[in-house]
């Protein structure tokens, strides 16, 4: 089910007009619980078995964990957790296995070819691996606090904790200390922010809808064979537009998944912080898909040692990170390169910031946010193409096309990915001028803004799509 | 400041539908995907004399209805021909000629683009508001006024270099030596059947049609055993099978397949002269 299709929108109205109802105040979570498992089967009930099974296992070993024997607390951590790696493992990297571990007639690799993507299941697992972790390091909470003596009411509650729909198939990913405490609470009608939710609703929809969605549409040149037959102006101005594609598609997703869970009481992190601004690759993660790059530092980075074992250490703990993050998003090694470049890039910015750095001024801010933008643009390519020989082609065609002239169709490509990217440029700018008195008008007229992105929402939204994350 | 941006959004909506209200003929599609939408909803929503339908690929879409009297062109870029037959269907408007395309005959509907097209929420709206409808949106505006200010309304150009030609009939000459999945086509066929018997039994009559190609790929395997499939599954006894003959101008093609500009007139010329055949006029 997608967040912008209308049964979404009755589903959701019916949820929120059953929610908030005196009688079922104390039904709550259960409430929640149904309306995610609805939304979560909606195109295909099997999928619950698996999210079951997995919130099973995460349950009974978090709660052996906290109950059992002392002695064997690490022990179900890390079942657990290694239970959660194999399922993702097993369901996700299963194509990848067969491609570079077997021949392509033998039984076993069509086997593993044929094993389904459970959408989703790089979130909930991860969230798993939360919980688990947080219960057995109790460096936030007591285990108890969270795990309560009752099975059943611990399995409800990491039920919710897993499937709360805002979140489910393409994050934020939550950490279990963030999310368990604002479940001890009654919410409250009275109590909604509805400039909030209005705010990050409007935003995100017009993000995904009218942005990403129609991006996608000129942007869909980029796949191969097609990007061979264009010249290089548009090939650069494609590769801009899905840089602006993918942005608006997954910051559009988080805001309408912060607004939705804000509508019913709780509070998610936000999950980008306008990464195009940044000057440093390090700034960028941490702008980026902030909910995944704080899991991996927290549950990965760190315990690898982070930064405290020596440079060497220090830079091979980056590449292992990001190679493991890049490999997150897809089976197939283009993801593994595309983490390996940005690991490569944080190593070797931190090993060369001690010796040289420009100066914090204007232009020079500005060539830093460029270079680091131009970077990561490329580095999309490995996104839009999978297969790693298309993504070098790609890069000859736009070395070897500068003469040829832009036709008329071309150009008017190049029209609808300007039209549609410039918005969020005008994103980025308007938060670097958040501070400058100019950015007053902005607040006095802010209402015309969000009047001006509803009326675009209705009447000059992409044709549908599901969003980029969910394939991950 | 919800409730006065909402009053921002309502005076902007009535204002630009109240544009397309006094002027109907400001449209434009910025791109395939809008152009597939629009069609289909102009064919759902405007009022027209409709003598026949043409539905199939990309390789028909270029055909141009409006140099065809009574014609609607509801090939669909990118997508297949059971998009055209299955808005057809949900539309209820039944021509009393239909050319299906018979190039491509195994590719999948989108379900997608007909959710969009006839989404129960928008369905009504759509006819009462026109600001909803694909080729109004306001990106698309500067080119609507463009068309309609300009006294020569021409298509874009389809052109290509000998370069991209070359690289782009290598790709499809590999492509089209290798014999299409005999289980997937079968299953296609079928439904190809389903769709025609639906249509005959009201009243329309079926012409199947191929669009010409590159010579090289012409006679190559997968066009031959397309040509053979559709052939046993339609025999030309029952279903007249309009083919483009040898004896007429090879087609230059942009890609290999699609039309550049000279191949559109030299088949449309062809086109109108069988129509008499068919008992239409030209």
């Amino acid at each position: 089910m997608l967040f912008n299709s209308f049964v979404f929108v009755w589903l959701a109205l019916a949820t929120f007009a059953i929610y908030y109802l005196k009688p079922l105040r104390n039904y709550q979570i259960p409430v929640l619980i149904v309306s995610s498992l609805i939304f979560y089967a909606y195109n295909n009930p099997w999928l619950l078995i698996l999210l079951i099974a997995s919130v099973a296992i995460n349950v009974l070993t978090s709660y052996a964990v906290v109950y059992g024997n002392p002695k064997n607390r690490k022990f179900w951590a890390v079942t657990g957790v290694v239970i959660n790696l194999a399922l993702l493992a097993f369901f996700k990297y299963s194509p990848l296995i067969s491609h570079s571990l077997f021949l392509p007639d033998s039984s076993i690799g069509e086997f593993l070819l044929q094993i389904p993507l459970p959408i989703g299941i790089s979130f909930y697992t991860f969230e798993g691996i939360s919980l688990l972790v947080d219960v057995f390091k109790e460096k936030y909470f007591k285990g108890s606090d969270v795990t309560p003596p009752s099975l059943f009411k611990h399995f409800n509650r990491s039920l919710f904790f897993i499937s709360f729909f805002p979140h489910l198939i393409a994050g934020p990913i939550l950490k279990a200390h963030q999310f368990y405490p604002q479940m001890d609470t009654v919410k409250y009608f009275k109590d909604i922010d509805w400039k909030g939710v209005f705010k990050l609703l409007i935003m995100g929809y017009f993000l995904k809808m009218v942005l990403a969605d129609n991006l996608k549409d000129y942007t869909y040149w980029i796949s191969y064979p097609y990007f061979q037959t264009f010249s290089t102006p548009a090939l650069i101005t494609m590769l801009f537009g899905y840089s602006c594609q993918i942005f608006s598609d997954f910051a559009g997703y988080s805001l309408i998944a912060i607004g939705l869970a804000k509508v019913f009481g709780y509070e998610l992190l936000a999950n980008f912080n306008f990464p195009y601004i940044s000057t440093t690759f390090q700034d960028f993660w941490k702008r980026w898909h902030i909910s995944l790059s704080s899991f991996l530092q927290e549950y990965l980075y760190i315990p690898l040692g982070g930064n405290k074992k020596g440079k060497v250490r220090t830079y091979l703990n980056l590449m292992i990170t990001m190679f493991l993050g890049g490999l997150w998003h897809g089976a197939a090694w283009s993801y593994a390169v595309w983490g390996l470049f940005h690991g490569g890039a944080l190593a070797l910015e931190r090993m060369v910031k001690p010796y040289f750095s420009l100066p914090d001024r204007f232009l020079f801010r500005w060539f830093k946010r460029l270079f680091v933008f131009g970077f990561v643009t490329l580095a999309w390519l490995l996104f839009k193409l999978p297969d790693f020989d298309q993504v070098l082609k790609y890069l000859q065609t736009m070395n070897a096309h500068w003469t040829m002239g832009m036709s008329v169709r071309e150009l008017k490509i190049c029209y609808g990915l300007m039209v549609f990217s410039i918005p969020v440029v005008i994103y980025h700018v308007m938060y670097l001028l958040r501070d400058h008195p100019v950015f007053n008008w902005y607040r006095k007229f802010e209402y015309v803004v969000y009047g001006l992105l509803l009326f675009l929402l209705v009447v000059n939204s992409g044709t549908s799509g599901s969003f980029i994350y969910f394939q991950f | 400041m919800i409730i006065k941006s909402i009053f921002v959004f309502l005076i902007l909506f009535i204002g630009y539908n109240s544009i397309h209200w006094m002027v109907p003929d400001l449209n434009h599609s910025l791109n395939q995907w809008h152009e597939n939408r629009a069609r289909a909803e102009s064919f759902v929503y405007d009022e027209r004399d409709l003598q026949a339908v043409i539905v199939g690929s990309s390789l028909a879409a270029r055909i141009n209805q409006d140099s065809l009297n009574g014609f609607f062109n509801l090939a669909t870029s990118g997508q297949s021909i059971y998009d055209g037959l299955e808005v057809m269907k949900r539309s209820g408007k039944i021509p009393k000629v239909l050319f299906i395309e018979a190039n491509f005959p195994m590719k999948n509907k989108n379900e997608d683009y007909l959710a969009d097209v006839f989404s129960p929420e928008l369905y009504q709206m759509r006819q009462i508001f026109p600001a909803l409808r694909a080729d109004r949106a306001p990106s698309a505006m500067p080119f609507a006024l463009k068309d309609k200010l300009s006294k020569d309304k021409k298509p874009i150009p389809n052109v290509t270099s000998a370069e991209n030609l070359k690289t782009m009939l290598n790709i499809q000459q590999k492509a089209f030596a290798e014999l299409p999945d005999a289980t997937k086509l079968k299953l296609k066929l079928k439904e190809l059947k389903n769709y025609v018997a639906y249509f005959k039994s009201k009243g329309c009559r079926i012409i199947f049609f191929e669009v010409p190609i590159h010579p090289s790929l012409i006679e190559m395997p997968f066009a031959q055993a397309m040509r053979k499939a559709m052939k046993e599954s339609f025999p030309e006894t029952t279903f007249p099978f309009l083919s483009y003959p040898a004896s007429e101008q090879v087609m230059t093609t942009s890609d290999g397949l699609h039309f550049n500009d000279q191949d559109l007139m030299t088949y449309l010329r062809f086109f109108k002269k069988a129509l008499p055949d068919f008992k239409l006029p030209a």
